[in-house]
């Protein structure tokens, strides 16, 4: 698992590498080189497959070469790209949830299904419960809980990304906990 | 470090079962080679946008040649085919609208006013009145065009004259 070290000082010089356009391209390689991984990972945890999440990914990191100039710098570097990568993640769950019918009376049979089927997941029972455990969960916390849980922010970054408040997270971070291990022990 | 602590912590004390899970394995994999891949890939996508803004901002003024090779596009030759087509028949029907006026006026230089006058006596139901009354337009030499005397005038009156009248039973 690739946790999140956020090291501003190497943004602002990535920063300042994209905000020039003779080493733009040299800048978005960098970026490119350092934010794959984890922005992988953030986007896989809410779309759960690896076609949606490559072309998630990609149109993020499209979006943040086209728009590298509008960025003021009022917010850290990692901020912006993570509030682009959720943003365009959940588009993309919008719009799939628009296109299929859901079970019902089975809401987390679908994705347990579905990440059986897919050739690139390999996890075992009790990962397949915890991932259909938080795909029950509201989509603030699931967002919040896969940020706290898996990628480790602290609540404050967390605020920052997803501009709200510390106290609305912390909230949201301990109902979806509550939730997921009530599930788990049920299905024990 | 601290956070993390905290963050175990914090889980522990909400769910000690979840707490318990190794979350290192999430189960989720990538295709061969994914992440050493994507950088090159991602890098193709943006040279052409690149290419496309530095081309943009290079030839902000296009050559002569790049102006006339733009004409041969299909959207703009079909346009400019199209106003040549036009301007084509416009001039040639221009021309023989010309070439008619010429014609008549060289006809006309040829014709002596008696000629003129003949014609228009023998062909005068052709005429409207008001033309005929248009003294700048029709000229009538009166003593010319009636050559009668006062026995062939009578004569005249008695049969056209009143023959007309009398069909339209003015009498």
């Amino acid at each position: 698992m690739i946790k999140t070290p956020r090291n501003t000082e190497n943004d602002q010089q990535l920063t300042n590498l994209l905000k020039n356009s003779a080493t733009v391209n040299e800048g978005f390689r960098l970026l490119i080189e350092q934010y794959k991984e984890r922005l992988y990972w953030h986007i896989r945890r809410l779309v759960n497959n690896h076609e949606d999440t490559n072309d998630v990914l990609q149109n993020v990191f499209v979006k943040v070469y086209k728009n590298i100039k509008n960025f003021k710098g009022t917010s850290k570097l990692y901020t912006w790209l993570y509030r682009i990568a959720t943003n365009e993640a959940i588009t993309l769950i919008n719009k799939n949830k628009k296109r299929t019918t859901e079970d019902i009376d089975d809401p987390d049979h679908g994705v347990a299904a579905a990440l059986s089927a897919d050739p690139y997941f390999d996890g075992d029972e009790i990962v397949l419960k915890l991932k259909a455990a938080i795909e029950q969960l509201p989509e603030k916390q699931k967002l919040v809980f896969n940020m706290r849980y898996y990628d480790e922010f602290t609540y404050k970054e967390i605020s920052e990304i997803l501009e709200t408040s510390v106290g609305g997270l912390k909230a949201s971070y301990h109902h979806a906990v509550k939730k997921i291990e009530a599930i788990l022990i049920e299905k024990e | 470090m601290k956070e993390n602590v905290d963050i175990n912590k914090e889980l522990k004390e909400i769910a000690p079962f979840l707490s318990k899970l190794d979350k290192s394995k999430e189960g989720y994999d990538v295709p061969f080679n994914y992440f050493e891949t994507l950088p090159d890939e991602l890098m193709a996508q943006m040279q052409p946008a690149t290419r496309t803004k530095q081309s943009a901002t290079s030839e902000n003024k296009p050559s002569l040649l790049d102006w006339l090779a733009s004409l041969l596009q299909p959207r703009y030759a079909m346009a400019l085919a199209t106003v040549v087509c036009t301007l084509l028949i416009g001039s040639y029907f221009f021309s023989s609208a010309t070439n008619d006026l010429s014609n008549s006026e060289l006809l006309a230089a040829n014709i002596s006013a008696a000629d003129v006058q003949m014609y228009v006596q023998d062909n005068i139901d052709e005429f409207a009145f008001e033309l005929l009354t248009e003294e700048e337009t029709v000229e009538v030499d009166y003593n010319t065009m009636i050559d009668l005397n006062a026995s062939e005038l009578q004569q005249y009156i008695e049969e056209e004259v009143l023959e007309e009248l009398e069909e339209n039973d003015f009498l």
